[in-house]
């Protein structure tokens, strides 16, 4: 049976290594991987392989204080997955895999075994790049092997507990234990725990003093030493074997480390394997679920579910029969973001942001907090507004699932451009006019700038107002065309085996949008920079900043406008019969 | 009603549809059948304005798709093979999405009448996922019937229907056709077309085999009297691993 299994294994790795290797024949796939392998190369692989002939980042003694802290995270990673994971135990099989290893004369141990090695090759490759990449920035002097090693047994260990786990919950059920009641003593036990060391350490522990709390050395010292006061150190002694051949200084260190968490790892294997818990049921619903996941991604529907929703969402206006069919599609896909996307919401958000920075404004010892707030949220207006339009990619990559329905209705192609445009125009505006809200209540505020007046605030965020729609729309036109023409590099950015060459492809569309997103806003600005200073000399700064924004807006409502048409031309000719694979 | 004429599609060297011309008048329904490859859904998608054809014109109530597409598919509906419903929109909000699209003023009414005819008047708040197969292909009915279309075009429409449902949907589509639309019907199911349409396409490798009223094709195409329609459609096809008979077909 072993042979059996090492020869599926092997020979499927072998064709999928093939196909990948035959489709880089496709440009698209080639350009992508050169770009993708140059990336991989540039930012990562030689950093890190120059780095392993250095010195090591950081002082040796930096893993030791490093290390308490990691053990109370995947201690708290075990125990959050106690208390409110309902992961059945399943083992995760392919459709084909349940189709023919289920009914074949195959035991459960061996079933068991296959899936833990077939998983041994994302861990294994986690292990290596997570080695490769946390080597940059590290504060311990461990070698890359030894990393690499550390963190596949951490990756190991705890793929096997949480089998273990899901096994033993569904133990628990079948013993009349369900869900609320597990998390009722899980979480009884924690508290428990908790006040037991209270109790323990009230005398033991002191508070930290100034000089525990002066520097990141001093206050992690000070945590190992609370970490390592019995009881808590009993209890987190299992956890820190797992953790300690990664933060192994020598190799000395790592071998002694190596056994204890080995043995762990061998105890979670023999209650995973000794469970008799059937897994069978629930590997079945989830290798289908899996399929219907992945094939409803392949098709553009990202977020198909088995069933979908079965509750009715309100809707977010009353939608006349009459009037721009492109309202339509907003409404339908307002409802389908719920009731968080809903006018009211944003308007209590705008007022509660309006009444808290106006009390913290108030007072001027927290002005240094507002500026923060202000400066923390132009970073993000203006992260949002680079990275926004990625954020919408699934929803404009929709565009072609749906094109051979939308293509049937009574509509101009620029109507289905309009219609399909709209809602992640209208969000991303709604999100930039609230950065700009806070914006506005925080960074001029108690200014002892005099060019920085109320009055030139006001006029500049109401410009930047009338600016921001158009803007946004001339973004999401980007990747919208990208979509149309460029589809199959769009469909093929899906999920049909992730990689190099498509990593690649995606660095290569961010470049593009970059690029052609410069290109689109130079006449709003030319032309916004000319009104500025034609106005600023005849009237002053106040008026030039109206009229630079108002014509700025227009500019890029023609841009717009233009757009917009333009892809309705193409989305007319589009033929998806010829665009797309049949 | 809706008028095919010479109606050419390519995929580079390969052609799809070759020179394809037909008629459906009002209260007709045309059975659209061949094997698996003959380029029916391709006619039908060329039809429906999804796909721009290579060559030919189509021309939907007197209007040419290519010229003013958007007034020829407001006469338009199409079901699909496969039902394809918005997740989060209840049955009454399909409706009432569609009525939008299609401009239909009186939707309420219309929906209403649609809804209860197909026996969902009491799933009007009910999402797609609590839908069984045949409601949501009855949805999809109901949102094309809405805007009272002139040409109807059904993709195999008995898929994955229970007797029940097949026995409404076969009514369902007589009645369309009682009440003067055309309708275009594409099955592999021969006893579907048999007692449904009143005249027959048959298509094979892209171009026209036969087309004319089912005792027309009979007569041409079948050796004995009583012969069924899959004896005449593999004749027609000229499928010789299933073909029963070995006589060429009549003049």
């Amino acid at each position: 049976m072993t042979r059996a299994f090492l020869f599926l294994y092997f020979t499927s790795m072998r064709n999928a290594l093939v196909q990948r290797l035959q489709r880089l024949r496709q440009p698209k796939y080639l350009v992508g991987a050169i770009v993708g392998i140059l990336y991989f190369y540039l930012v990562v692989f030689r950093r890190s392989f120059r780095g392993l002939s250095q010195a090591p980042a950081g002082p040796p003694t930096a893993g030791a204080l490093i290390e308490p802290i990691a053990t109370v995270i995947l201690f708290i990673v075990v125990a959050l997955s106690w208390l409110f994971s309902n992961r059945r135990a399943a083992l995760q099989f392919s459709e084909a895999e349940v189709a023919f290893l289920f009914p074949a004369p195959v035991s459960r141990r061996t079933l068991i075994n296959y899936r833990l090695i077939r998983s041994q090759v994302g861990i294994f490759l986690s292990a290596f790049f997570l080695g490769l990449v946390l080597r940059q920035g590290m504060t311990h002097g461990a070698g890359a092997f030894m990393r690499t090693a550390g963190w596949w047994v951490i990756l190991s260990t705890l793929n096997l507990h949480f089998l273990a786990a899901s096994f033993a919950r569904d133990r628990l059920l079948d013993l009349g234990v369900n869900p609320v009641r597990r998390r009722l003593i899980v979480g009884a036990l924690l508290v428990a725990f908790g006040a037991l060391v209270w109790w323990v350490l009230r005398n033991v522990v002191s508070l930290p003093t100034e000089a525990d709390a002066a520097n990141l050395t001093s206050m992690g010292r000070y945590v190992s030493r609370v970490l390592a006061t019995a009881p808590i150190s009993w209890v987190l002694r299992p956890f820190d074997w797992v953790v300690r051949p990664y933060f192994a200084a020598t190799g000395t260190d790592f071998l002694t480390a190596l056994p204890a968490a080995l043995l762990l790892m061998a105890g979670h294997y023999l209650w995973a394997v000794q469970s008799s818990v059937s897994f069978e049921e629930a590997s079945i619903d989830a290798a289908a679920r899996r399929a219907e996941r992945i094939a409803a991604a392949r098709s553009g529907r990202w977020t198909a579910s088995r069933k979908g929703p079965t509750k009715p969402k309100s809707e977010p206006f009353r939608l006349s029969p009459r009037g721009w069919p492109a309202v339509g599609f907003l409404w339908k896909n307002l409802i389908a973001l719920g009731p968080l996307f809903r006018l009211r919401v944003w308007v209590i958000a705008a007022a509660v942001a309006v009444f808290a920075l106006n009390r913290l404004a108030a007072d001027p010892g927290r002005m240094p907090l507002v500026k923060t707030i202000g400066w923390v949220d132009v970073m993000l207006a203006c992260w949002f507004f680079i990275f926004g339009p990625m954020f919408m990619r699934r929803e404009v990559q929709q565009t072609l699932s749906q094109l051979d329905m939308t293509k049937a209705f009574p509509l101009a192609g620029w109507q289905i451009v309009v219609g399909q445009l709209l809602t992640p125009i209208v969000l991303m505006t709604f999100v930039e006019w609230f950065f700009l809200l806070v914006a506005t209540l925080t960074i001029g505020v108690g200014s002892s700038n005099p060019w920085v007046t109320v009055a030139l605030g006001t006029a500049g965020a109401a410009g930047l107002v009338l600016i921001l729609p158009p803007l946004c729309g001339l973004l999401l036109c980007i990747p919208y065309a990208g979509v149309l023409y460029f589809p199959a590099w769009a469909q093929s950015s899906g999920p049909r085996g992730g990689g190099v060459e498509i990593m690649g492809q995606r660095l290569i569309f961010l470049a593009g949008y970059v690029v052609v997103l410069a290109v689109a806003i130079l006449p709003a600005a030319a032309v916004g920079g000319l009104a500025y200073f034609i106005v600023s000399q005849l009237v002053g700064t106040g008026s030039a900043v109206v009229v630079t924004t108002l014509c700025a807006s227009v500019i890029l409502c023609l841009e717009v406008t233009a757009a917009v048409w333009w892809l309705g031309q193409k989305v007319d000719q589009f033929d998806l019969s010829t665009e797309l694979p049949r | 009603m809706i008028e095919v004429a010479n109606l050419t599609k390519r995929y580079g060297e390969f052609t799809a549809v070759h020179d394809l011309s037909f008629a459906v008048q009002a209260g007709e329904v045309m059975g659209l059948v061949g094997p698996n490859g003959a380029g029916k859904t391709t006619t039908l998608r060329c039809i429906t304005g999804i796909i721009p054809p290579t060559l030919g014109t189509v021309r939907v109530a007197g209007v040419d798709l290519a010229t003013d597409p958007v007034a020829a598919k407001r006469q338009l509906a199409f079901f699909p093979d496969e039902p394809r419903l918005f997740d989060h929109l209840t049955v009454e909000q399909h409706l009432n999405f569609v009525a939008r699209v299609y401009h239909v003023a009186d939707w309420r009414d219309r929906a209403a009448s649609i809804l209860a005819n197909l026996e969902l008047s009491d799933k009007r708040q009910a999402m797609p996922g609590e839908l069984s197969r045949g409601m949501k292909q009855k949805l999809v009915i109901a949102c094309g019937l809405l805007h009272q279309p002139s040409v109807i075009i059904f993709d195999e429409p008995l898929t994955g229907l229970d007797p029940g449902g097949i026995r409404h949907m076969k009514e369902t589509m007589r009645r369309i056709a009682r009440e003067g639309a055309a309708i275009i019907l594409s099955s592999h199911l021969l006893s579907l077309l048999e007692e449904v349409c009143t005249h027959v396409l048959i298509l094979k490798a892209g171009a026209k085999v036969a087309d004319g009223s089912i005792p027309a094709i009979r007569e041409r195409f079948a050796v004995e009297p009583d012969a069924s329609l899959e004896d005449v459609f593999f004749r027609a096809t000229g499928d010789a691993a299933t073909n029963s008979a070995s006589e060429p077909p009549k003049p």
